[in-house]
C-alpha cells in the first residue's frame, strides 16, 4: 500500500513550497521590520543595529536557510514583534483556536445535519419551506455581523460574555469554555446552514433513488429507511463539504476574533503580517497549510470507512 | 415511557448545563483591589532598555524607574535619585541615591546599578549604543555606593529627561523574561495578546503607595470590542477612548481630558514642486481651516496648533502662532496665482491606514483644498510601507502623521533640523538650525526656551508643514475609580489610582 507513503511526500512538499512561498511574498511587499518596530523616532543607527540583532543584515539565501535549519532542529526561532519563542506564540493562539474550532464543528455537526434532514423530509410542506428560507437566509449573513449581533446580545444579557474576557485554561477552564462559547456559535451559524443546505438537497436528491423504493416496498419503517439506508448514502458529499469547514474553522476566523477580541490564530496572522514578522509568519503558514493536507487525508479515510468500495492507491 | 437520546436533544442537554454551569463558576467576580486596564496592543520588549514601543512605555511605568521620574505637569521628579546637583560649567552631574531603594527580587540599589544601566544603554561595553541620547556623556563615576557622578563632554541640557530612563539591577537577569525595577509594581506575568499583569511591591520606598493591589492591563485591539468591555464592567479604565463615544457611556462612568502633547501635522515634501515655493505652502496654510478639522475629525476635543510644539509644554511654547493663517480663500488663491499656479495643481496626500483620525483629516482637507483649486488625492497606506517609503524614504507630496512631544523640547524641534536623519520635511533652514544648535548647549532653561520659541516662530513663517491639533486624550473610567493622573507622556501612572466604595 504505497497510498500512505505517498501522501506523507506530498504533505512535506506542500509544505516546503508554502514557506518559500511566504519567504519570497515577505520579500517582494515593502516594510522593514526593524523600523516597524522601532517606529519614528528611530535613528538609522538604531535600526541597523535592531537588523543585525534580528538577522536581517544577512543576505537572503543565508536567512532562508538559517530558518529552515533550525525548523529541522525542531527551533521554529523568535518572532520579532513580541521577542517571544515563535513556537509559544502559537500553541498561545492555538489555545484560543482550536478549542473554539472544536466547539464550532459541534455546533455545526449536530445544528446542521438535523437541521437539513428535517428541512429534506418536510421539503415539500409548509414547515420545510420556512425552514428552508431560515437556511437561506443563514447562508447569507456574514460571521462579522453575526459576531457584532452576538457579542452586543451576551454582553447586555449576561455580563461574563465581555470582549476581551478570555482566560486561560489553567486558572479557569469552565470560564474559558464559557467565553468562547458565542465566537464559536458566530463562526458556526453560517455553516450550520451551509451543511444544512447540502444535506436536505442531498436528501431529496436520493429520496426518488431506487433502492429507497424499494426499501419502502419491502415494508421497513420510515425512521430504518431514512437513517440506515439514506443517510449513509448522503453522507459521501456532506464529508466533503465538512471537511472543507473543518479547515476553514482550524485557520481561526480573522473577524469573528477581532470582534470578540480572542488571542486566536487569525489575530496573530493579521500581527505577523503588519509587522513583516517573518518567523511568525512563516510558522502560521505552515501550520495552516499542514492542517489542509492533514483534513484531507482524514476525509480520503473517511470516504473509506463510509464506503468501503473506495480503496485508496 | 421511553426517554429517547435524540442527537439534538443531548446537544441542547450539553448546551443548557454548559451556560448554567458557567454561570455559576464564573459568577463571582471576587472582591480582590485590582483595576483593569484595556491598552490597544501587546508590548515590544519587556527589556527596558531594548523597548522602543510607546505601548510598553506605557505599562511598564509601573514597573522600571529613573534616577528622576516625570511628573503630571511635565517636570521632572526625583525618584531612585533623592537629589542632584550640577556644577558651573554644566558639565558634571552628581546624584545622591535615595536610602532604601529596592529592586523587586529585594536587593537595594547602589550606585553600581546605576553606573551598570547607562553604561549598557551606551554600549560601553559592547560597543553597540542601545540608545542615542547619552553621546554627550564622557564618564560615570561611582565614588560610593550612593553617589553618582556623570561627566559630559559637551553641555547637554536634555540629560535630566533622558534621565528618566530605567535603572536595572547589575545581576545579568533576563529582563525580557524576568522584568526587575524599582517601581511601585512588580512584573507577575504576560501573555501575549491576551493580558500583563503587575502587582503592588511592598517594598515600594514611597510607603503610601500604590493604592491597589494588582493591576491588569488587558490587551484588546479592536476599539468597538473595548468600548464594550468598559460598558459590561470587565474593564475599568478605557484610556484614549473616541471623543465621540464618551456620551454613550452614560451613567456610572466619568472620564478626564487633556492635551496628549502630540503635533498632528501635515507634511508637505519641501524638495518637490510646488511645495518648494513658501507661497504655496502659506496659501496651503490659509486653505485648510484648521477649526472646522477640529470640529468634524475630533469633535471639538482638540487644541488648534501654529507650530511644530504643543501647549502641553508650557515653558517652552511660543503662544500665538496659531493665529498667523487664519482661514482665507481669497488670500490662498492669490497666493497660488503669485506662485504661478493660478488654476491650482493636482497632489496627492498619503495617509496612514491604520489611523482613521488621520485618514478622517485629510478627508475634510481635501474638501477645503478643492476650494481654492487644489485637487488632492487621497493615498491610503499601510504602516509599514508608510514607515518606510514615506517617512524614512521621503517619496511623497503630502501626508498627515501624528508626532509625539517628550519632556524636552530637544527631540521635538530636532526632526525639522537639516542633518536630522529623520527629517522627512525636507525641511533645511540653517537659521533654525544655529538656534537649535544653541538651545542644545544651552543650561540655562530659561534661555533655552527663548530660543525654542524663536525656532517655532521660523517653522510658523516658513509654513514648514500644515500644523494642525494636539488631539486631546480623554480616559474614560468607572466612577468608582479615583486617582487617576494625566500625564503629558504615553503613560498609565496606576500608582495613585485607587477603589472608592
Amino acid at each position: 500500500m504505497s497510498y500512505l507513503p505517498g501522501k506523507f511526500l506530498t504533505f512535506i512538499l506542500t509544505l516546503w513550497l508554502v514557506s518559500l512561498l511566504t519567504f519570497a511574498v515577505f520579500q517582494v511587499i515593502p516594510g522593514n521590520p526593524a523600523q516597524i518596530i522601532l517606529g519614528t523616532e528611530a535613528l538609522p543607527e538604531q535600526i541597523a543595529a535592531l537588523e543585525e540583532e534580528l538577522g536581517l543584515d544577512l543576505p537572503l539565501h543565508l536567512r532562508y536557510l538559517r530558518w529552515i535549519g533550525g525548523v529541522f532542529r525542531g527551533d521554529l526561532g523568535n518572532s520579532l514583534r513580541f521577542s517571544q519563542p515563535v513556537l509559544e506564540l502559537l500553541v498561545n493562539s492555538l489555545q484560543v483556536t482550536l478549542p473554539m474550532a472544536g466547539m464550532a464543528l459541534i455546533f455545526i455537526v449536530f445544528l446542521g445535519i438535523p437541521l437539513g434532514i428535517v428541512v429534506g423530509r418536510y421539503h415539500d410542506k409548509k414547515q420545510g419551506l420556512i425552514l428552508s428560507i431560515v437556511t437561506q437566509f443563514g447562508t447569507a449573513v456574514p460571521s462579522f455581523w453575526l459576531g457584532i449581533l452576538l457579542m452586543l446580545a451576551f454582553a447586555q444579557l449576561l455580563k461574563h460574555f465581555a470582549p476581551g474576557t478570555f482566560v486561560p485554561w489553567e486558572e479557569n477552564w469552565v470560564g474559558a469554555l464559557f467565553s468562547l462559547f458565542p465566537p464559536a456559535l458566530a463562526v458556526a451559524l453560517p455553516k450550520v446552514a451551509v451543511l444544512s443546505r447540502y444535506v436536505s438537497t442531498a436528501f431529496v436528491e436520493e429520496g426518488g433513488a431506487d433502492y429507497i423504493r424499494t426499501a419502502y416496498a419491502k415494508g421497513l419503517r420510515e425512521k430504518t429507511v431514512l437513517y440506515k439506508h439514506l443517510l449513509k448514502n448522503i453522507l459521501i458529499p456532506v464529508t466533503t463539504v465538512m471537511g472543507l469547514m473543518i479547515t476553514d474553522i482550524l485557520g481561526g476566523s480573522i473577524i469573528v476574533e477581532k470582534v470578540f477580541a480572542l488571542p486566536g490564530i487569525g489575530r496573530l496572522l493579521v500581527t505577523a503580517i503588519s509587522f513583516r514578522d517573518f518567523p511568525l509568519m512563516q510558522a502560521i503558514a505552515l501550520y495552516l497549510a499542514g492542517m489542509v493536507v492533514l483534513i484531507n487525508l482524514l476525509v480520503d479515510l473517511a470516504y473509506c470507512f463510509i464506503d468501503p468500495r473506495i480503496r485508496l492507491r | 415511557m421511553r426517554i429517547k437520546f435524540s442527537p439534538l436533544y443531548l446537544f441542547l442537554l450539553v448546551l443548557v448545563l454548559m451556560v448554567s454551569g458557567g454561570l455559576l463558576l464564573v459568577g463571582g467576580k471576587g472582591s480582590e483591589n485590582k483595576v483593569v486596564v484595556v491598552v490597544p496592543q501587546d508590548p515590544d520588549y519587556l527589556d527596558p532598555h531594548q523597548a522602543s514601543a510607546a505601548g510598553t512605555y506605557e505599562m511598564m511605568f509601573n514597573v522600571y524607574e529613573g534616577l528622576l521620574k516625570p511628573t503630571p505637569e511635565g517636570g521632572l521628579s526625583p525618584a531612585i535619585a533623592d537629589s542632584y546637583s550640577i556644577s558651573q560649567d554644566g558639565l558634571t552631574y552628581t546624584f545622591i541615591l535615595r536610602k532604601g531603594v529596592k529592586f523587586h527580587h529585594g536587593r537595594e540599589v547602589t550606585a553600581d546599578d546605576v553606573k551598570f544601566s547607562l553604561e549598557r544603554l551606551m554600549g560601553t561595553h559592547t560597543g553597540k549604543p542601545l540608545s542615542p541620547f547619552f553621546e554627550k556623556v564622557k564618564t560615570i563615576e561611582t565614588p560610593d555606593s550612593r553617589r553618582v557622578i556623570i561627566k559630559l563632554k559637551e553641555v547637554d541640557a536634555s540629560l535630566l529627561s533622558n534621565l528618566t530612563v530605567a535603572i536595572v539591577p547589575q545581576d545579568n537577569l533576563n529582563l525580557n523574561t524576568h522584568p526587575i525595577g524599582t517601581g511601585p509594581f512588580r512584573f507577575v506575568e504576560y501573555r501575549p495578546g491576551q493580558r500583563l499583569i503587575i502587582e503592588k511591591f511592598k517594598d515600594y520606598w514611597e510607603p503610601k503607595l500604590p493604592l491597589v493591589d494588582k493591576v491588569e492591563f488587558r490587551i484588546i485591539p479592536d476599539r468597538e470590542a473595548a468600548l464594550i468591555a468598559l460598558k459590561t464592567g470587565a474593564v475599568d479604565i478605557y484610556p484614549r477612548i473616541d471623543n465621540e463615544r464618551i456620551e454613550e457611556l452614560g451613567d456610572g462612568f466619568c472620564h478626564l481630558q487633556g492635551m496628549q502633547n502630540l503635533v498632528q501635522v501635515m507634511a508637505m515634501n519641501l524638495k518637490r514642486k510646488p511645495f518648494n515655493d513658501l507661497r504655496v505652502r502659506q496659501a496651503i496654510n490659509y486653505a485648510v481651516n484648521v477649526d472646522e478639522i477640529i470640529q468634524m475629525a475630533a469633535f471639538g476635543f482638540g487644541t488648534k496648533l501654529g507650530s511644530g510644539f504643543s501647549p502641553a509644554m508650557s515653558m517652552f511654547y511660543e503662544p500665538g502662532l496659531e493665529e498667523l493663517y487664519p482661514n482665507n480663500v481669497e488670500k490662498a488663491k492669490k497666493l497660488l496665482a503669485e506662485a504661478g499656479y493660478k488654476d491650482g495643481f493636482r497632489t496627492t496626500i498619503s495617509v496612514p491606514s491604520n489611523y482613521s483620525f488621520h485618514v478622517d483629516t485629510a478627508q475634510i482637507i481635501v474638501e477645503q483644498l478643492k476650494k481654492v483649486g487644489i485637487e488632492a488625492r487621497i493615498e491610503l497606506v499601510e504602516w509599514a510601507v508608510w514607515l518606510q517609503r514615506i517617512y524614512k524614504g521621503r517619496d511623497y507630496e503630502m501626508t498627515i502623521t501624528g508626532l509625539a512631544g517628550k519632556l524636552d523640547p530637544l527631540p521635538v524641534l530636532i526632526r525639522y533640523t537639516s542633518d536630522y536623519p529623520n527629517n522627512f520635511f525636507n525641511y533645511s533652514n540653517p537659521e533654525f538650525d544655529i538656534l537649535n544648535r544653541q538651545a542644545a548647549a544651552e543650561s540655562d532653561q530659561k534661555k533655552r526656551a527663548v530660543l525654542y520659541k524663536k525656532a517655532q516662530r521660523i517653522l510658523a513663517e516658513e509654513a514648514a508643514a500644515v500644523f494642525i491639533m494636539d488631539p486631546h486624550y480623554t480616559v474614560a473610567f468607572k466612577e468608582n475609580i479615583a486617582g487617576y493622573k494625566m500625564y503629558p507622556l504615553y503613560i498609565q501612572d496606576m500608582s495613585t489610582v485607587y477603589v472608592t466604595e
